[in-house]
């Protein structure tokens, strides 16, 4: 009876507040402006996600972690590795997750906890001197929520998470990788803690209304997979392959929804 | 209450959840969300919801951009040779994401009007996805 009643309660979409403010329509990407303000390794590195370049990755990593305290130093540094080491930990989790044994060498000796702690760290010194940023909330946020794993995790890491998350709503409700990082809690989730991919289904197509960077066309590919809506899925997938040709995530989920088509129309 | 009731009694709550967006449509209700749209295409019967479906393409304004995206997409997964008239009649539309699903049912639906419509979508289409998918 118990069991019914908890299958109920999970099925269900978690409720939304009457009070919560509507979803807004116009959304900004705070990361434009971070590449314009930095220079060529920090662009490559803001990008290197995308082209699942690990090595790059981490080669533009310590380009920009060497000129820390010289002259050299851009204002933007801390806040670009930060960024960076949210791309190398979202990578490594992948290979971790998906594809273990083609995990390159590289990334098979770090350890993600440490990933995410050396990233929180440039995270915090960069806020210290920035209390106002709201992008770097963000960002610490994500590193945090890259620490979650499993159930202890999720009740240690993950109200950390969401606070840091809060934080940086609150300093910019427009922030669009705010609401991305939303919908994507949503999607990977379970339900009984607040996961529904209703929500981030509707989540992502708002972003996307303002903002289409690859990561919001992956998610946009991933969720209507979820979903079961694979000629919407088959697009967005499409579309994210063509901004990231080489991105293993994009690659493999477009082999699942070819598949998953063609068990269909045999069906 | 035995666990199989409740079992029954939950199968009665999605069965109850499935007709209200079957209503939905039928009414031509604009809220009508992208899933609703799509999941009344695909496990609908047919012959009851082409016209609603048909509705949705010709009256492109009064639904969500979403949904109207889902019409063409649960029609490229079952095609209808009566929606054939309202799928061509996006071809020309403004948004790729619309086009390129209506590249998508036209191919599903076949015939003459849609190979005609395909053909022209191939060679001049703006985008080179919807384009690729036209003459694939």
């Amino acid at each position: 009876m118990a069991l019914v009643v908890l299958s109920v309660v999970c099925a269900s979409p978690a409720p939304r507040c009457q009070d919560e403010p509507a979803p807004q329509s116009a959304f900004h990407d705070p990361l434009l402006p971070l590449a314009q303000s930095t220079d060529d390794v920090g662009r490559e590195l803001l990008t290197a996600y995308d082209r699942f370049d690990a090595a790059g990755l981490l080669e533009n990593i310590a380009t920009i972690e060497a000129r820390l305290g010289s002259e050299d130093e851009l204002v933007e540094d801390r806040y670009v590795l930060a960024q960076g080491y949210v791309s190398l930990n979202l990578i490594r989790r992948f290979f971790e997750k998906h594809a273990s044994d083609d995990m390159p060498a590289v990334l098979e000796a770090l350890d993600p906890d440490e990933l995410a702690e050396l990233g929180i760290a440039h995270a915090a010194v960069y806020q210290q001197a920035h209390p106002k940023h709201a992008d770097i909330r963000r960002v610490h946020g994500e590193l945090v929520s890259t620490q979650i794993r499993g159930m202890l995790g999720g009740m240690t890491k993950g109200p950390e998470a969401k606070r840091l998350m809060a934080e940086a709503k609150q300093l910019d409700a427009r922030n669009g990788w705010v609401h991305f990082s939303s919908a994507r809690m949503h999607y990977h989730n379970p339900a009984f803690v607040g996961g529904d991919k209703d929500l981030a289904l509707e989540e992502l197509r708002v972003l996307q209304k303002s903002m289409e960077p690859f990561r919001v066309r992956l998610y946009l590919a991933l969720t209507y997979n979820a979903k079961e809506m694979y000629p919407q899925a088959r697009y967005w997938a499409l579309k994210a392959t063509a901004m990231a040709p080489q991105n293993r995530e994009a690659k493999l989920l477009m082999a699942e929804i070819k598949q998953r088509l063609a068990e269909d129309q045999e069906s | 209450m035995s666990g199989r009731a409740m079992t029954v009694l939950l199968g009665c709550a999605l069965l109850l959840g499935a007709c209200a967006s079957y209503d939905k449509l039928v009414e031509h209700d604009p809220s009508v969300g992208e899933q609703e749209v799509y999941a009344a295409g695909v496990d609908g019967d047919a012959d009851e919801m082409v016209p609603h479906l048909i509705y949705v393409l010709r009256h492109r304004d009064e639904f969500d951009h979403a949904a109207l995206v889902a019409a063409l997409a649960s029609l490229a997964e079952h095609p209808d040779g009566r929606t054939a008239d309202a799928v061509a009649s996006l071809a020309r539309d403004d948004d790729e994401e619309v086009r390129w699903h209506v590249a998508l049912a036209l191919k599903a639906i076949g015939g003459e009007l849609a190979r005609t419509t395909l053909a022209a979508m191939a060679e001049h289409d703006s985008s080179e996805l919807v384009r690729t998918e036209a003459a694939s």
